[in-house]
């Protein structure tokens, strides 16, 4: 005869041992900051490639807003030698100056000045060495949101690192540009033109900071993952995969490190705390005012790859595909419309000069 | 027959057999006592007193009379060590020694006396002293019956009593009555539960002590340091509950027999094996699985202790439904072997060795692994009545891995160190002195750091990085005085010395500017010789005074140095935090703590509370700089900035010692800051200005509960509430390169959500008649609260927002269940 309590401890023990448990969660938390510290943020790129060069001067926002661009300021390249070169305001703080190339053995700093404060930036020297990138990608069933299984499109790079002795640290930004035919509704009498295309940009995972120190490994070759996302209907069209492949210096690659930790930052217990990532751009009179940003010369070079529809081993539906019994106002506006498509994403009705595929 | 024995103990004045001294014929009834103790003990009247009375008419009256005796556990015949003896309703201190003997110098005349120990029920005399006496007597175990349980733990007498402030001390029959993660007897899961003490958050390893930092409590066992003590991240200790003895934390005072830590001292003792018999256990857990056999290898002489455990819980990681978890692995053990030889009453020998290693992969992402072993033999010997000598030699090895498995150039990072100590210590019992002194010596050897290739196919290049040496050794004396029946002194010095011995690179650096990676002018090679010394005086005293027969006021103040410390940039302190010594540029921390309280008990000690207040400086706390590089860094101090710690706070204690519910209410209220000191704007965290440390909570409460049934069934409960800790929040946020980056504020200025748990077990008989068998089945997080450890913030599918979100180490209810089986008498 087994008294009742031990039945009930039988009953627990059994229920313990089949629980099935989860160890640890993440939950949305309501974590409100009164804080509205404004603080200058300078960002500028500088590469040897003949191009837009671009130099961003905003300000930070509450962390539930964007960022304020700055419109005012005076933002000028400088070298070593003594030249200056002026960027020109394009808008929402953007300024750019076009068609110039970094050169090797030249050193270049920026100058920004606003509201009668001057910011410069270390001096800072292109690197020599690139690394030879093989792109490749491919389609997959795999966790990527969530645990369930999404169709994912990832991008490869096997990279070749040159032989030389001299230390190399490479940083790669992978931006995709796919094709978006608006719809062409035929309309009564005489046929009207098919409106113009979109070629709809943005970076793939911007989260996904990929950096290689190739300072301490005798590896010759690589092969890194460097972009992934999931497969949707922008792929029912030609889709360019670009991965710029950046060679910095040490310092800049230090600075990358530290926005992957604070971009990364899962608050596990082996993460390294976050705080404020300083570059190397300062207030020349004040040197504790916390300036954020950073401007890098890079030595550059692009790879290209493509996908069509062809290779996407899973179904796509076109919401744009034209039926005669459909009302024409039936069409999501993403079927009529670059701008609601592109949802804030860069586009334009022009392809790109290196738009070309077999 | 039975009723004959009893008749003649009975004459002797009930449950007692006792004689004048001098009365030498009737020792011999001590060894028959388990054959005729039944009748004596058979008594359940635990509120009478029995009289006895103690003369010696044919000589000089004098003002005080001895009373000694032994005590011995009535079912087994052995000796009883530290049972608690409370004359007139006070606990002076004094306890049964390991051969159950005690020795009391009484006024002459009418004493009530009370001897109790943890589960046993409680012995009670009305002694009439006008002669030296000798009363021997056995404790029989507590039936556990709601109204006749009674806690001893001689913190609850002694905060009366003992002239030391902010010690606990606890023995592992209470400490199995706090419910623990996984079920298991963990002291620093009870230590939690206990004012003074926190931790930064779950799976963090180490204890904050009173505002201090987890490296700077002196860990030991039977005092051997021991530097890796935790278990699966931090969720258990390595001390296994079946070995464990007693532990004592001094949280306030530390005596200056103890030192190397600026907060404070806890030692855990093992107990000894079996003298008499073979016995064991064995246990099957969800988790955890343990052996434990133990005996005499010669009988009377020489006895061994074993006992392992070994994890088996990654039966439960693939049980969760997240990819990573799944393809997680977490595997721990631990040994130890205990050895006792008693060569004669007055000299003993024991080894101790405690082998610990975890294992631990996340995915296919990172991984730990860690590695200890401390081994020590100590040699106690009573040289004359009033003096002994001990002697402790002590190893100890500690191996850290941290390795990387990705697809790209997996490596492995390994470091460690190995220390040799060593402590004569002397005691001298003088009529109201008791005087403590010796020397302790620790020689530290850091292992070198080696960076390597994880697989043939890595292309990392080996790197080693030589790290230091360092020798510590500290004289101390220290003396108990008591003047007076109402006060009490107990006063301590200790002189610690340290010196770096090379060989060692010392970097140099542009004067003017902040030490970094940036401003390295040189490097001098030392080869051998000193390459820094350091030293100084650690004074330590403490007071009571008895106001009244059940309160006393309390305090201290001491002095602690401290050169070896832990350093990490994780979140909160790890298992493979790194070791480092003092050198040229870390200099060592240097404690100033002060503690008053009050305590005072009611009903005979049934109630115990306790007041206390305390306030600590330290110079040369350790910080990390932002974004510290750690590992395999040949200047790491370059990554840190030294500044000044201050905790302060107050605890408050309500006890309830006996009845059929027992437990406490703990409330602390404590605050840990520190500022940075550095003459350089530029690597000053938070401006310079004081913040809070990543363990400051200022609001702790725990609730424990023990419910105890008959037959030795019991239900526990522990509450515990804590504030959310300080965490790095976000202030704003930008873009750059098309990322969106948050933007961090000061260090440690938000916090996270209050903590909240509340957990039960329930201990019990097993279901097989006949065996000695027990289950603890036991939940932990009873209502499965997402109790948050940390706070990170991201964007939130495409939108331009940062969200916060929380991390929750254990966001659930987490049952277990443990059935052990025990073996031989």
């Amino acid at each position: 005869m087994i008294s009742l309590a031990k039945k009930i401890v039988r009953l627990l023990m059994v229920f313990s041992l089949y629980m099935v448990l989860p160890f640890s969660c993440i939950d949305k938390l309501d974590f409100v900051d009164d804080t509205q510290e404004v603080q200058l943020v300078i960002y500028g790129l500088l590469t040897d490639s003949n191009e837009r060069q671009i130099v961003s001067v905003t300000r930070t926002s509450a962390f539930g807003f964007d960022p304020t661009g700055v419109m005012d300021a005076k933002v000028t390249l400088l070298t070593a030698s003594g030249a200056r070169f002026r960027y020109f305001h394009t808008g929402h703080g953007e300024y750019i100056l076009e068609g110039f190339a970094a050169k090797e053995e030249e050193s270049y700093a920026i100058e920004v000045v606003l509201e009668g404060k001057v910011y410069m930036s270390n001096y800072e020297k292109i690197p020599e060495l690139l690394a030879d990138d093989e792109i490749s990608f491919e389609f997959n069933k795999e966790p990527f949101r969530t645990e369930s299984p999404e169709s994912v499109f990832t991008v490869s790079s096997e990279t070749k690192l040159p032989d030389a002795a001299d230390p190399i640290y490479l940083r790669w930004m992978v931006e995709e540009t796919y094709f978006w035919p608006l719809l062409h509704l035929p309309g009564t009498g005489f046929p009207p033109p098919p409106p113009p295309p979109c070629f709809i940009s943005d970076v793939i995972e911007p989260n996904r900071i990929n950096l290689f120190d190739g300072s301490g490994t005798s590896s010759r070759k690589g092969n890194f993952v460097l972009a992934k996302r999931v497969v949707d209907n922008s792929f029912l069209y030609p889709f360019f995969v670009s991965v710029k492949q950046l060679s910095i210096n040490r310092e800049a690659y230090e600075y990358w490190e530290k926005i992957k930790i604070v971009v990364n930052n899962q608050g596990s217990l082996f993460d390294i705390p976050p705080a404020s990532v300083i570059g190397n751009i300062s207030n020349v009179e004040d040197q504790n005012e916390i300036v954020l940003g950073y401007f890098e010369v890079a030595k550059s070079k692009v790879t290209r790859i493509y996908t069509t529809r062809a290779d996407v081993p899973f179904s796509l539906v076109d919401p744009c595909q034209y039926f005669q019994h459909i009302p024409d106002d039936a069409y999501p506006s993403e079927c009529k419309s670059c701008d609601v498509r592109a949802n804030g994403r860069k586009w334009t009705n022009n392809a790109p000069d290196w738009w070309k595929f077999d | 027959m039975k009723i004959e024995h009893h008749q003649f103990f009975r004459t002797l004045k009930e449950n007692a057999f006792h004689r004048n001294t001098g009365f030498k014929p009737l020792q011999f009834l001590l060894l028959l006592l388990p054959l005729f103790a039944i009748p004596f003990q058979s008594s359940d009247a635990q509120t009478e007193f029995t009289e006895v009375r103690f003369e010696q008419e044919d000589q000089f009256k004098r003002s005080k009379y001895s009373l000694t005796g032994k005590i011995i556990q009535f079912e087994t015949s052995e000796p009883l060590e530290g049972v608690s003896i409370h004359i007139d309703g006070i606990f002076a201190g004094n306890n049964t020694d390991s051969k159950g003997q005690y020795i009391l110098s009484l006024d002459s005349g009418k004493h009530r006396i009370v001897f109790r120990q943890f589960g046993k029920k409680p012995a009670r005399y009305i002694v009439h002293l006008y002669g030296d006496g000798q009363l021997d007597l056995a404790l029989t175990d507590q039936d556990f019956e709601l109204e006749v349980f009674t806690v001893q733990a001689e913190e609850r007498d002694r905060n009366i009593r003992s002239a030391i402030t902010g010690v606990t001390k606890m023995n592992i029959e209470e400490i199995k009555l706090v419910p623990a993660f996984l079920g298991e007897v963990d002291v620093f899961n009870v230590l939690q539960s206990l004012p003074g003490v926190t931790s930064v958050g779950e799976g963090s390893a180490g204890m904050n002590i009173r505002g201090g930092q987890a490296d700077q409590n002196l860990i030991m066992m039977n005092e051997a340091i021991v530097l890796s003590n935790s278990h699966a991240l931090g969720f258990l200790s390595s001390f296994n509950g079946d070995v464990l003895q007693n532990f004592t934390l001094y949280k306030g005072t530390v005596p200056s027999y103890f030192g190397g830590r600026s907060a404070s001292a806890l030692n855990i003792e093992m107990r000894k094996g079996s003298r008499e018999s073979w016995k064991g256990s064995a246990s099957l857990g969800t988790s955890i699985s343990k052996f434990l056999i133990e005996g005499p290898i010669v009988p009377e002489k020489t006895s061994v202790i074993v006992a392992t455990r070994l994890s088996n819980a990654n039966w439960l990681l693939n049980k969760v439904n997240e990819v990573d978890v799944k393809n997680s692995k977490i595997t721990f053990h631990d040994l130890y072997l205990g050895i006792n030889h008693q060569f004669s009453e007055n000299n003993s020998l024991d080894f101790n060795l405690l082998n610990t290693g975890d294992y631990f992969r996340f995915s296919n992402q990172f991984g730990f692994e860690w590695n200890n072993l401390v081994g020590s033999l100590t040699s106690r010997n009573l040289l004359t009545e009033n003096f002994s000598l001990i002697g402790m030699a002590a190893f100890g090895s500690f191996n850290n891995g941290f390795f990387e498995p990705s697809p790209v150039d997996p490596s492995k990072i390994e470091n460690g160190l190995y220390y040799y100590q060593g402590k004569i210590t002397g005691l001298l019992t003088l009529e109201k002195v008791d005087i403590n002194f010796g020397v302790e010596a620790i020689q530290y050897e850091m292992r070198p750091e080696t960076l390597s290739p994880l697989t043939p196919e890595s292309g990392i290049q080996a790197e080693t990085i030589q790290k230091e040496r360092g020798l510590e050794y500290a004289p101390f004396v220290s003396a108990d005085w008591n003047p007076t029946e109402n006060f009490s002194l107990s006063g301590g010095i200790r002189y610690s010395n340290y010196v770096q011995h090379g060989p060692d690179s010392v970097f140099r650096y542009e004067e003017g500017f902040p030490i970094s990676r940036l401003t390295i002018e040189g490097v001098d090679f030392i080869e051998s010789g000193n390459v820094v010394k350091y030293g100084g005086f650690e004074p330590r005293l403490s007071f009571r005074w008895t106001l009244g027969n059940s309160s006393s006021i309390k305090g201290g103040y001491s002095v602690l140095n401290q050169y070896l410390q832990t350093i990490s940039n994780a979140t909160g302190p790890t298992p493979i935090d790194l070791w480092q010594l003092s050198t040229t540029y870390i200099e060592p921390q240097r404690s100033h703590n002060v503690s008053l309280g009050y305590f005072r008990n009611f009903k005979e000690d049934m109630w115990s509370t306790s007041l206390e207040g305390f306030y600590r400086t330290t110079d040369n706390q350790l910080e990390y700089r932002d974004f510290a590089d750690l590992f395999v860094n040949p200047h790491l101090e370059t990554e840190l900035i030294q500044g000044e710690g201050k905790a302060y706070g107050a605890e408050i204690l309500i006890q309830k010692n006996s009845g059929g519910i027992t437990g406490w209410l703990a409330y602390t209220y404590t605050r840990s800051l520190i500022r940075t000191t550095s003459e350089f704007p530029e690597i000053q965290i938070n401006q310079g200005n004081w913040f809070a440390t990543n363990f400051d909570k200022p609001h702790t409460v725990s609730l424990v509960t023990n419910i105890h049934f008959k037959k030795g069934r019991t239900f526990n409960t522990n509450i515990n509430f804590s504030s959310g800790r300080p965490v790095t929040g976000l202030t704003s946020n930008y873009v750059i390169g098309g990322i969106f980056v948050p933007n961090f504020g000061n260090r440690n200025e938000f916090r996270i959500p209050n903590y909240f748990r509340i957990d039960f077990s329930y201990l019990t008989n097993g279901f097989v008649r006949n065996w000695d068998d027990k289950i603890n089945f036991s939940v932990y997080n009873l209502t499965g609260r997402r109790n948050a450890y940390s706070v990170f913030f991201q964007r939130e599918g495409r939108t331009q927002r940062l969200v916060p979100f929380q991390v929750s180490i254990l966001g659930s209810v987490f049952p277990s269940f443990t059935y052990t089986v025990s073996f031989g008498k």
